[in-house]
């Protein structure tokens, strides 16, 4: 096998930050190859000069074993490379098959020839084992079908390379298997992909190479089966991770909430409770109801108290804390300052006689930031210019530090990477064993075997089954969570 | 955050914004350098346009035509001034006129009527004009018109026109129609003295009599109108400014009449308006423009202008003229020198209050 | 984020790069006007050095500018507190109009300060039921405050031209106040009244109650993300409809400090459009209390010295107008990019 595309000894600078330093990769022609570190790590800014979107300020980019100096995209695609971006550039309110001829419609005379480009369309799908609903406007179908549509542009164009950066960062679990199966799909005829990530069971379940970048550098690379999970984690990480494991509670006490109607739980203090389900089985739902924001059929108890009624800030008033899903949408408010989110919900304690007295509004904010270790530089910066972990940070600070009876935590990792994740892991449970509750929605089968006590697995809006946390539940969970009668 | 991004589109904003800050400092300091020493000579004299502005093709356009037309025979430094808020500016665009070497001011603006004693006795040396009310002092001349005569003599008119047979315009019915832009005694002015004229040629004339209660509107307008000639009747006169414009657009589409106001509009639909109620506001401006250049500005009193001095009156029928008889132009004639002569006195709604045949 | 951003956290460049972006419509209406002068045959530094001196020459020009001002400084202060809630409140106009209505109307009755209060409940009874269908319904209010202005025009031209009309009159006008219930001239002869204290009172109150109160932070949640504020808490619905009531007493009141202030009563024209040029003032001025004080005095400097500076020149009061059209076209151009 030869190099398809490559780095050498590739530096890169943003300012005081450096980005790149001395990177060596060599990815082999029709393999999958795993880019993998912590946000920050360089993984971006490499693909973006690999594509030559950006340039190196040293080293070069090597194709074909030749060195190379790609000028911009066009140099890219010319060379046989496509990249699937994180945010990804479709039009929405053009069709997918409009998107995927966009800038290179196939032509009969001065009019595109939709025939033709619908046919295409189709035998590229099939190639790769797709089906796509072409006549679909973009802004109408699931992210996973425009990644889709994104991945067939590049292949149209020619691309035998494809880059897909944190593809599966928006992806539900059954929708990432689906991805995951496509990119073997293109190893097996014979392309070559690079697939970023931070997510090392993805990584490991796909890739034949994997290269570990941390702090610019690249620390190692290796074959994908030789080098276990443990390691690949410190690896990335840089330090031994403790992986606490699964750790049941110690004392659990009365009921702190209960639910009725189509989905009847209920959550005990001292215990986390999860909420399993594949997208869409009324998790969603759950949540809204609990929270306050969905009008409830069915009663709601908090620590005994009928809930069914109040609005969200007599819950939160009541003891319910909230960390939800959506972070950029509804956990922070992208724009407010840093201390405007970390006192909303808790800002009518804070005043006095309808008044926010500002040095209390920074001691409070202050406070939270710092004993949940963001690290930010001034309380009056928007959320926006935080990072995405630091972000999540903030959210986790301000929900656990009300010492809420009741957490809902919704998806409290999503987008967090593995440090961080185990930081949040701890401090839930710490929570729990103080005594609180902790609802846990998550996508994540891991991540609920993992801190649950007792996991509610959801499936078609109703409650299919209960079962004991811990890793022994995974079959029976995921069983559950397709439909099917627990063995 | 977009296109003002970027180190190159910041330095030309800097560059772009301390260049700015010079000029605007560059102009404060010299315009507060040459300040404008008031100057005797020539006579200067300023008209303040009213409400609608300029282009209503009515009452301010004719105003200043008259203006302008005086300021350049007698010599005088004519200058305008518009605003787009002429109501509320009016104290201190007053008194600015009043500081800035103007002999002489004309307000077109009726709303200005209540302030205008006060800034008249605060600049004695400047001379005020006024149209349309009585503002009493010793610098301020008032120009009143006799629109209650000239729509007397236009009810005349129609009264005779609408018993008229075998002209297509006019149907069977003894009806005849007004408009006014406002139920105020200015705008019952005219429809008293409309409706007296109808009622002197026959009393079994009806008048038929509505509000469009906007001066703008010529939609509305053309409604009025349309309802009014689906009553019955085929003449309708409008007191209304630019809703009028729609009463005439109807008569024209109905085959009626309709009868202008203020301006010559006759030529708007020529064979379709009967004839305008003339008001020289050109007139009132222009003499009030020429006594002040003779040095005989009538400081304190009344200007009225009637039929006799030709403020106010008819049009003379350019495209009307055949379809009125002889007889009924003769009519007009014979009543408008009675009224002249003073042997006919029109009620005035305004000095006399309402008469009978407005009440209810 | 921009470069500038970036490499200087200092509180003074972001401060400078903010006067910068709210001069730019300005310096470029400049230029345009210029243009326009030149090729006109007039020389626009003469001009403006002749606008310059009208709006702020002299104390009485400066009266002058203050009133034209005061005005737009309720409509600007109503609107930009309906924007930051996130509310597009475009019927600033109706309230100020029906303020001045009702205003002038009790004031003949029963007096000035009564006369202000009922402005103001005048101004709410506009904006309460927009608010309304706003915070239950989520009805756009574009719409709804647009047709209110309708009605409200509608219905107080019929209203001054029938029952509240003077007897007597020959326009369409209230009564005139007795001069006991007129607002109080601050610089007598100059015709600036108290109004512009109220004003100025009410910009200051708003910039520390938007910034510092309870519920001036939950208008700012809930203007800059309503999501995010209902999960945390705050009664989205509620700060709407607060906001609105609070715009349409500030529009109401507005309406009737112009009504005792200046025209001392109501009539046909009493606003030539003050709310619509209070869109232009919050929008220019970024709904900041300094942005709104600073983009009154700018639009009130052209509307003084636009007029008198025609008993100095021959230049036409439309050149005035592209001026102040150029700023406002720039004002929404601005809006359109955030929403």
């Amino acid at each position: 096998m030869s190099v398809r595309l490559g780095a050498r000894g590739v530096s890169r600078a943003f300012g005081a930050v450096r980005a790149n330093q001395g990177v060596d990769v060599e990815v082999r022609a029709g393999t999958v190859h795993a880019v993998v570190g912590e946000n920050g790590a360089g993984k971006t800014t490499l693909m973006r000069i690999l594509y030559g979107l950006d340039q190196p300020d040293s080293g070069t980019v090597v194709i074909g074993d030749r060195p190379v100096r790609l000028r911009g995209a066009a140099d890219g695609i010319a060379n046989g490379i496509g990249l699937v971006p994180q945010e990804l550039a479709m039009i929405g309110s053009l069709t997918l098959l409009e998107n995927l001829v966009l800038g290179a419609e196939p032509r009969r005379g001065v009019r595109i020839d939709w025939a033709r480009a619908r046919a295409e369309a189709e035998e590229l799908a099939s190639d790769v084992g797709v089906e796509l609903p072409w006549t679909a406007v973009a802004d109408t179908v699931s992210i996973s079908v425009r990644q889709q549509t994104e991945i067939l542009r590049a292949l149209r164009r020619g691309a035998d390379v494809l880059i897909l950066d944190e593809p599966t960062a928006a992806l539900a679990p059954a929708q990432v298997d689906d991805l995951l199966r496509l990119l073997r799909e293109l190893r097996d005829a014979g392309r070559t992909v690079v697939f970023i990530s931070h997510k090392v069971d993805e990584v490991l379940a796909v890739a034949d190479e994997i290269t570990v970048m941390r702090g610019g550098k690249v620390i190692t690379t290796r074959r994908a089966d030789a080098v276990d999970r443990a390691e690949l984690i410190e690896l990335i990480v840089g330090e031994h991770v403790r992986t606490t494991g699964f750790v049941p509670s110690a004392v659990i006490g009365d009921e702190v909430l209960t639910v009725d109607g189509d989905v009847a739980l209920s959550v005990r203090a001292g215990e986390i409770v999860g909420v399993a389900g594949i997208a869409g089985s009324g998790q969603d739902e759950l949540v809204e109801r609990v929270v306050g924001l969905r009008p409830a059929g069915g009663r709601i108890t908090l620590s005994g108290k009928d809930i069914t009624a109040l609005a969200v800030d007599r819950r939160r008033a009541a003891g319910l804390g909230y960390i939800s899903g959506e972070r950029r949408a509804e956990g922070l408010s992208m724009d407010a300052s840093l201390a405007d989110n970390a006192i909303a919900g808790t800002h009518r304690a804070i005043g006095r006689r309808g008044w926010l007295a500002p040095s209390k509004v920074r001691r409070y904010a202050k406070r939270v930031l710092d004993s949940y270790s963001v690290r930010y530089g001034r309380l009056t910066a928007a959320a926006r210019t935080l990072s995405g972990g630091n972000q999540q940070r903030v959210v986790i600070g301000r929900e656990l530090d009300r010492a809420p009876a009741l957490l809902v935590a919704a998806g409290p990792t999503r987008g967090v990477d593995v440090l961080g994740m185990a930081y949040i892991h701890d401090q839930l449970r710490a929570l729990r064993d103080n005594g609180s509750g902790v609802l846990l929605v998550s996508e994540q089968l891991d991540e609920l075997l993992e801190l649950s006590d007792r996991i509610v697995v959801l499936h078609g809006g109703r409650v299919a089954g209960e079962l004991p946390g811990g890793p022994e539940s995974r079959t029976a969970v995921g069983a559950l969570m397709l439909g099917r009668k627990a063995s | 955050m977009s296109y003002f991004d970027g180190v190159g589109s910041l330095l030309m904003r800097t560059r772009l914004v301390s260049l700015s800050l010079l000029s605007v400092v560059a102009l404060v300091a010299t315009g507060c350098a040459s300040e404008t020493a008031p100057q005797a000579p020539p006579k200067k004299a300023a008209l303040v346009i009213a409400q609608g502005g300029l282009g209503d093709e009515s009452y301010n356009d004719l105003a200043m035509s008259g203006f302008t037309a005086s300021t350049k025979e007698k010599g005088v430094d004519g200058q305008k001034i518009e605003s787009t808020d002429v109501v509320a500016q009016g104290d201190q665009l007053l008194r600015r006129a009043g500081t800035s070497g103007y002999g002489l001011v004309i307000d077109l603006e009726f709303s200005h009527g209540e302030i205008l004693p006060g800034i008249a006795s605060a600049y004695p040396n400047v001379q005020w004009a006024f149209l349309n009310n009585k503002i009493n002092g010793p610098n301020i001349a008032s120009v009143l018109f006799a629109e209650q005569d000239s729509s007397y003599l236009a009810g005349a008119l129609a009264a005779m026109m609408t018993t008229q047979t075998g002209n297509p315009k006019i149907n069977p019915d003894k009806k005849i129609g007004v408009i006014g832009g406002t139920k105020s005694v200015g705008i019952d002015k005219f429809l008293s003295g409309y409706i007296e004229g109808a009622k002197s040629v026959d009393k079994d004339v009806q008048v038929l009599t509505a509000y469009s209660n906007t001066f703008g509107d010529p939609t509305k307008g053309s409604q009025l109108a349309e309802s009014m000639f689906q009553q019955g009747a085929d003449i309708v006169y409008h007191v209304a400014g630019g809703t009028g414009a729609g009463v005439i657009e109807a008569a024209k589409k109905n085959n009626h009449y309709a009868i202008g106001v203020d301006d010559n509009q006759d030529k708007l639909a020529p064979g379709f308006v009967l004839t305008s109620v003339l008001k020289r506001s050109d007139l009132a401006v222009r003499k009030v423009v020429e006594l002040y250049a003779d040095g005989k500005f009538p400081g304190g009193q009344v200007i009225n202008l009637g039929l006799k001095e030709g403020g106010v009156g008819l049009t003379d029928f350019e495209f009307t003229r055949n379809e009125i008889p002889e007889s009924a132009r003769t009519k007009v004639d014979e009543l408008k020198k009675k009224i002249i002569a003073g042997e006919l006195k029109v009620w005035n709604v305004i000095d006399q209050g309402y008469p009978s045949w407005m009440q209810g | 984020m921009s470069v500038f951003q970036g490499s200087n956290p200092g509180k003074y460049s972001r401060a400078l790069t903010r006067v910068v972006r709210a001069a730019v419509p300005f310096v470029i209406a400049l230029g345009l006007g210029g243009i326009v002068l030149l090729a006109t045959g007039h020389n626009p530094l003469a001009f403006y050095q002749l606008l310059v001196r009208e709006a702020f020459g002299g104390v009485d020009r400066i009266a002058a500018t203050l009133s034209a001002a005061t005005p737009l400084l309720f409509t600007g202060l109503a609107t930009a507190i309906a924007f930051r809630a996130g509310v597009f409140n475009v019927g600033v106009e109706g309230g100020f109009v029906f303020g001045g209505l009702i205003a002038a109307t009790v004031a003949l009755q029963a007096g000035l300060l009564a006369g202000m209060v009922a402005g103001a409940l005048a101004g709410v009874l506009v904006s309460a039921l927009p608010g309304w269908l706003k915070a239950r319904w989520n009805v756009d209010e574009v719409v709804t405050t647009l047709m209110v202005n309708f009605v409200v025009a509608g219905v107080t031209g019929w209203l001054v031209t029938t029952f509240l009309q003077a007897k007597g009159v020959a326009n369409s006008a209230t009564a005139l106040i007795p001069q006991g219930s007129w607002l109080p001239d601050l610089l007598p002869p100059y015709g600036l009244t108290a109004g512009v204290l109220v004003a100025l009172a009410l910009v200051v109150l708003y910039a520390v109650w938007i910034k510092h109160s309870v519920l001036g932070y939950e208008l700012r949640q809930t203007g800059l993300n309503p999501r995010f504020s209902a999960a945390q808490g705050i009664r989205v619905g509620r700060v709407i409809m607060v906001s609105m009531l609070i715009s349409g007493a500030i529009a109401g009141l507005g309406g009737a400090v112009h009504a005792l202030g200046v025209v001392h009563r109501f009539v046909d024209g009493f606003s030539p459009g003050y709310g619509f040029t209070g869109i232009a003032v919050a929008l220019l001025g970024r709904n900041s209390a300094v942005g709104v004080a600073l983009g009154a005095v700018l639009f009130g400097a052209l509307a003084s010295a636009g007029t008198t500076a025609q008993l100095f020149s021959d230049i036409p009061l439309d050149i005035v107008d592209v001026l102040s059209g150029t700023v406002m076209i720039f004002a929404v151009v601005r809006l359109w990019r955030q929403r």
